[in-house]
């Protein structure tokens, strides 16, 4: 059988044609493409010359096939249509899953198709080039003329109307015209082009840029050219600049190195206002460099609360929403201590949150930072700014929230259990309460979860009881 | 309307025919233009990705985005050009060594107003030049100043013209949150500019800036993409392409692992999109404390090469400085294969069998090929000619696989394989 001229169809008439012969389950081998008109008609041996055509029956291909044939009926080649025809009927017929295996020779090609038509669009895009014209009416026009590699000026065109749905434009190119009315597209057949509205001068501004933004100390002509392959450079009002920059930016170049005028640069133009003065950061803490934790935090955090504070409370160290926001016990963390608070009949606002190292210590894990324990020396060396803070608030009784705080209110390592179940004072003979961290309360299985929030509530009320004897 | 260009496709048509160009360009805009285009040219990134689906509406402005970035043209220099990257103005308070706009640099100097940056922008846009605007600035009067005059840009082109292509502002760290806080609904991404690997670096070459002052705006502009994120299709627009920075490398004496190293800090910490690496260009009239040599973009190439592997193919830092002694990459060979050599005990990898994570390691394996063959060898055991035509860079990978049909030639030496790779990739660089 015949399908005849392959070279007349769009996809939409390549699909009509085609569908029934699909249906029918007629192979790729058994037809004939035939130039001529866009009708399919049998013709082979074992089917009469006027053969009737099969019945359309019900047919349905899958989504990514219909895409690929969409892109593949641009690519310039006249055998494509039956290139097309084959794979729809192997994906039929043959193997449903045909587009998972990319080492298939249909597949590997159709791929290298689907991709070279898709640069292509790819490029339509990104190097059509407008000027703009007036009409004796005022009406402002846009016209461009392009070359493309593939048969793309339909889907194409689609880009500019979404992207300049309130322009007038024409974009002209070897296989016809589509032209946009602000309402909708009309395609036009090729002929020869007539002339072309004269230069924008937008396109000297243009090549002005380009001169501009191009760092000559970088020349690297290959890297553009795999980019901007020179059959796009007739169309392109910059590429009248590629030449001139090659030859003399590498000149200049080399010229102002040979200049060594290096260390005689005037400092005559100099503005002496500067922000220096107007913003020094803010010096002590946030310039520490006791530890390495700085390099990689963004900021210390500082403890929060009331300086009258009868209580301080003592965790680990910021986490990684403290660390951005610059806030103590923010995180989910503090959400559990907020709870804690609330069972314990305490209020936030009347305690001093701090830590006992100031900057977050983290090590990356995919795109996330996770928490990691900061060590004795790191401890130690930020045991100052703590022991400052206790200092200004003069609390009435601290609670050491985990091991870490342990370490660094009593110098040595103790576990939460332990030192739970003893009577501890600081040297300056400030009670100390020790508890479990929320962190480890948010670790925790559901069962010891349950049992950790009990604990901590109860050391909390247990620090609160402490405070009763002063008033 | 109807399209004037219709009758184009009529044969005859008379030149006399055509209507007349429209004029609307002044001297002056053209040499700010050459000034404040030449100003920003050191600056690296020139993406227009991460934008969200949008089109301008029927009616009213122009400009679309797709989420893929569009490059418009390529300079010489081989760099894309995207966007009109252009700084409103090139003077100056701060004196930041490295920067061809410090204070004490003997430059022409010029500054744009805002209607100038909102005209040529839609002009240029209008032609299909560029995607969008990338706009920077000099610090003048004070940082709050300047951000609000960058804002302001960015605020006319979508409300004055409702503009819809793609705008990246910069971002200056001591701006007020608040200023940061608008620059995020309009602009499609921020970007604050680490400029130096390490703080030591920062505060010898640029005084005036800080580490600190730095990270905290990432870290708030961090805060704010996440919560519009978080805030669903109905929660006001913060930046959807998110945030990027960029590094200026050779310019001080820092290692490539801690040049990586910070990269790895910035991504997990702030969510960075891209951190964007610039090999230091001489500039002119500059410091006898700086290099005047050509850039080095090798090195240049390296880092983005390692920047990958850390962002897509599950390497860390650590893992890399184990396989550099020198604590720099190395020149001749490509990351991933310098990282293979030392550690050959984990090869050759047969393609037909193993994960994911383990093809990843392979040099000449990349995640899209990868993908192929994960794919196809759940219907055939793979070949060589099949790597082939799946597009496996066989003149790298065929040291550590194993095919159907293919596998290494298992005597050959460590120290032969490491020349035989070494000749080979300089090969490929000539």
């Amino acid at each position: 059988m015949t399908i005849a001229h392959s070279e007349g169809f769009t996809f939409d008439s390549w699909r009509g044609a085609v569908r029934p012969w699909l249906a029918a389950g007629h192979k790729a081998e058994g037809l004939v493409w035939q130039d001529g008109s866009n009708q399919i008609k049998a013709a082979s041996a074992d089917c009469e010359p006027n053969c009737v055509q099969p019945a359309v029956g019900r047919l349905r291909l899958p989504r990514v096939l219909m895409s690929l044939l969409q892109n593949l009926a641009c690519f310039r080649h006249p055998s494509r249509w039956e290139f097309m025809y084959r794979l729809a009927w192997r994906v039929l017929y043959e193997n449903p899953r045909l587009l998972d295996d990319p080492a298939d020779p249909d597949v590997a090609n159709a791929v290298t198709m689907d991709r070279a038509v898709r640069r292509d669009l790819h490029k339509m895009h990104a190097f059509v080039r407008f000027r703009e014209s007036a009409g004796d009416d005022g009406t402002v026009c846009y016209f461009a003329w392009f070359e493309p590699q593939h048969e793309i000026l339909r889907p194409g065109a689609v880009f500019f109307a979404n992207r300049f749905p309130n322009m007038c434009w024409t974009i002209a190119t070897p296989d016809g015209a589509a032209a946009w009315d602000t309402k909708a597209i009309d395609f036009f057949a090729p002929r020869a082009l007539a002339e072309r509205p004269r230069e924008d001068i937008n396109e000297h501004l243009w090549r002005t840029y380009y001169r501009s933004i191009c760092n000559v100390a970088r020349i690297n002509p290959s890297a553009m050219q795999r980019e901007m392959p020179k059959h796009y450079w007739n169309n392109l009002p910059e590429a009248t600049e590629i030449a001139s920059l090659l030859r003399d930016g590498a000149a200049r170049f080399a010229a102002r190195q040979k200049q060594g005028d290096h260390e005689n640069f005037t400092a005559a133009k100099s503005l002496q206002r500067s922000l220096a003065q107007a913003q020094v950061p803010a010096a002590g803490i946030q310039l520490c460099r006791a530890c390495d934790l700085w390099k990689h935090a963004t900021q210390a955090v500082e403890g929060e609360g009331p300086k009258s504070a009868r209580i301080m409370l003592v965790g680990e160290q910021p986490g990684d929403e403290e660390d951005l926001r610059g806030r103590p016990f923010i995180g989910p963390a503090g959400k559990v201590l907020d709870e804690a608070f609330q069972a314990a009949g305490l209020k936030r606002g009347e305690i001093y949150l701090t830590n006992a190292v100031k900057h977050f210590k983290w090590e990356p894990r995919g795109k996330r930072r996770l928490h990691k324990r900061p060590g004795v020396g790191e401890i130690r060396a930020c045991n100052v700014w703590l022991l400052n803070e206790i200092e200004a608030v003069k609390p009435a009784v601290i609670v050491a929230l985990g091991a870490s705080a342990l370490t660094a209110l009593l110098g040595s390592a103790k576990t939460v259990e332990t030192a739970r179940a003893m009577d501890l004072n600081l040297p300056s003979g400030v009670p100390l309460v020790a508890s479990y961290h929320p962190s480890s309360i948010l670790r925790a299985d559901a069962e010891r979860s349950a049992i950790l929030r009990e604990a901590l509530v109860g050391d909390l009320r247990k620090a609160s009881s402490l405070l009763a004897p002063h008033g | 309307m109807t399209p004037p260009y219709r009758y184009l496709c009529v044969e005859q048509l008379r030149v006399t025919d055509l209507p007349k160009p429209v004029y609307n360009y002044s001297m002056e805009v053209e040499r700010k233009l050459a000034i404040l285009a030449d100003a920003a040219k050191y600056d690296a990134s020139c993406a227009s990705s991460g934008a969200p689906k949008r089109y301008a509406s029927p009616g009213k402005g122009m400009g679309s985005t797709t989420g893929m970035g569009i490059c418009h043209s390529y300079t010489p220099d081989g760099r894309c050009v995207s966007l009109l990257k252009i700084l409103l103005t090139n003077f100056c308070v701060y004196d930041c060594v490295y920067c061809v706009n410090r204070r004490s640099s003997d430059v022409p100097r010029a500054r744009f107003n805002v209607e100038e940056v909102v005209n040529l922008t839609l002009s240029f846009y209008r032609r299909n030049y560029i995607e969008g605007l990338f706009l920077s600035s000099g610090i003048i009067r004070s940082a709050d100043y300047t951000m609000e005059q960058l804002i302001e840009v960015a605020r006319k082109l979508r409300q004055e013209h409702q503009f819809a292509g793609y705008i990246h502002l910069k971002t200056i760290p001591e701006a007020s949150g608040e200023l940061i806080e608008t620059a995020g609904r309009y602009a499609d991404r921020l970007s604050v500019n680490i400029e130096l690997p390490s703080s030591e670096a920062l505060k010898s070459l640029a005084p005036e800036k800080s580490v600190q002052s730095i990270k905290k705006s990432m870290a708030s502009i961090r805060l704010k993409v996440d919560e519009s994120k978080a805030g669903g299709k109905g929660a006001p627009q913060f930046a959807p392409a998110g945030q990027s920075t960029q590094m200026i490398i050779g310019a001080e004496p820092s290692s490539d692992i801690e040049i990586l190293s910070t990269a790895v800090t910035l991504y997990s910490s702030y969510n960075l999109r891209r951190v964007y690496y610039s090999a230091f260009s001489p500039i002119p009239h500059s410091s006898s404390r700086l290099p005047n040599r050509s850039p080095p973009l090798m090195r240049e190439h390296r880092l983005y090469q390692a920047d990958w592997l850390l962002r897509f193919y599950g390497f860390s830092v650590t893992e890399l400085a184990h396989s550099l002694p020198s604590g720099d990459l190395n020149l001749s060979l490509d990351p991933k294969t310098a990282w293979a050599l030392a550690n050959r005990a984990r090869f050759p990898i047969d393609v037909n069998t193993e994960a994911r994570e383990e093809l990843l390691r392979v040099p000449g394996l990349g995640v899209r090929v990868i993908g192929r063959i994960l794919s196809s060898r759940r219907y055939r055991r793979l070949r060589w000619q099949d790597l082939k035509s799946l597009g496996a860079t066989l003149n790298r990978a065929r040291h550590f696989i194993v095919a159907a049909d293919y596998s290494p030639k298992s005597e050959i030496s460590a120290d032969r394989l490491n020349r035989q790779i070494s000749q080979d990739s300089q090969q490929c660089l000539f």
